[in-house]
């Protein structure tokens, strides 16, 4: 038999015989609704007692989650709204600073109203703490080095000799 | 494991611990329309009506297709099973009814009205009845004979193979039967039981579980 067909069958509905139902000595479900007490359980004198104990099955009523609305001045929508403001300022701040090597962590910064505020004490430029800026300032540092070897000077001596260049420019669009 | 004989009336004996309830509850977990009348509160994972026929019965006709239930009986277990039985006999829908200790409805000593008219023509209002007891001596002929399949487990009882000997012959199988060793401590069971099977018309027959 196939599955369906025994579903079927299943749940057919099958009227028991009125001779079968009158055995149960009601003459209807309703004359046995009727007679069904609220509660069999007596209690130590013979009287009625408190309401009987009915546990369904299911899912228990969780915490309600509330619509998010100015007025209800959830901690989510206001933060969302100072990190909005200024057209994604708070954003720009934010990559500004940790593209200098010095990211801001959470308690760095902090939404009043709708206001983003930094109150980090990083200064901007440091090449010690970023990778990229550290190997910039050394091959910024060796090329100086190898330019005052091949003027053959010191590094004072360096700087005037350029000084001394400008200042003959100078002199010769002045004769001119 | 044995299959649920669908639509009969079967009976479980066995001694404490020896496996009805583990059996019972496999049967229930395949059923969609039950109601367990639990006196020892075994049956507590269900939804559960205590003493309460009347949210019992609302229930019922709430969705008729589909219960899963466990009523505990108060003191006055006769007239809160009157009301399960006749609660359920109404429903147009083939349906379970679940007894454990059911020599507490159904004594040796006599059986009511109630009882007597469900096991007398049970099948025609299409109700399945499983009563499980731990002492066969103390349950009705009328209920043992009317059971179309019955599970015997272990039992070295003089009195119980006795009674299992004058109603189905079968004394010696039960008692060489292996019981079931449950570790309640550790709650493993550390060696199945096995049982015998007698179904009308046929041989009794020993089985694993």
């Amino acid at each position: 038999m196939s599955k369906a067909k025994e579903e079927k069958i299943i749940n057919t509905e099958t009227e028991t015989r009125p001779a079968i139902a009158q055995m149960s000595g009601y003459d209807s479900p309703e004359s046995l609704e009727k007679s069904l007490p609220e509660s069999t359980a007596k209690n130590l004198f013979g009287e009625d007692s408190a309401a009987p104990i009915v546990k369904k099955r299911g899912r228990k009523p969780g915490k309600k989650i509330q619509p998010v609305t100015m007025e209800n001045g959830d901690e989510r929508y206001n933060a969302a709204v100072a990190r909005m403001s200024g057209f994604g300022g708070a954003q720009v701040i934010k990559t500004g600073f940790s593209v200098t090597g010095k990211p801001l962590d959470d308690s760095e910064t902090t939404d009043v109203d709708d206001v983003f505020y930094v109150l980090s004490k990083n200064y901007g430029l440091d090449p010690s703490k970023s990778a990229i800026f550290m190997s910039i300032y050394t091959i910024l540092l060796l090329a100086r080095m190898i330019a005052v070897r091949m003027m053959g000077t010191t590094s004072i001596d360096m700087w005037s000799k350029f000084d001394g260049m400008f200042d003959k420019k100078k002199k010769e669009t002045l004769e001119q | 494991m044995i299959d649920f004989p669908s639509g009969e009336m079967v009976g479980i004996f066995g001694p404490v611990s020896s496996g009805k309830t583990f059996l019972i509850k496999q049967w229930l977990k395949t059923q969609n329309r039950f109601v367990a009348f639990d006196y020892s509160g075994e049956m507590l994972e269900y939804e559960m009506y205590s003493q309460a026929p009347k949210a019992l019965y609302e229930r019922l006709k709430e969705n008729r297709y589909f219960f899963q239930l466990s009523y505990l009986p108060g003191p006055e277990v006769e007239l809160d099973f009157h009301y399960v039985l006749w609660s359920l006999w109404f429903l147009p829908v083939k349906k379970l009814l679940v007894c454990d200790e059911v020599h507490r409805i159904c004594p040796v000593s006599g059986v009511n009205s109630d009882m007597e008219t469900m096991l007398r023509f049970a099948r025609h209002a299409n109700l399945s009845f499983i009563g499980a007891s731990q002492r066969i001596a103390d349950v009705s002929k009328l209920f043992t004979s009317g059971c179309r399949t019955t599970i015997l487990f272990h039992t070295r009882e003089i009195r119980d193979i006795q009674a299992i000997d004058d109603r189905w012959g079968c004394g010696d199988l039960v008692r060489d039967l292996r019981p079931l060793i449950y570790d309640d401590y550790r709650k493993i069971c550390t060696q199945t039981p096995q049982a015998v099977v007698c179904k009308k018309g046929q041989e009794p027959e020993v089985i694993e579980l």
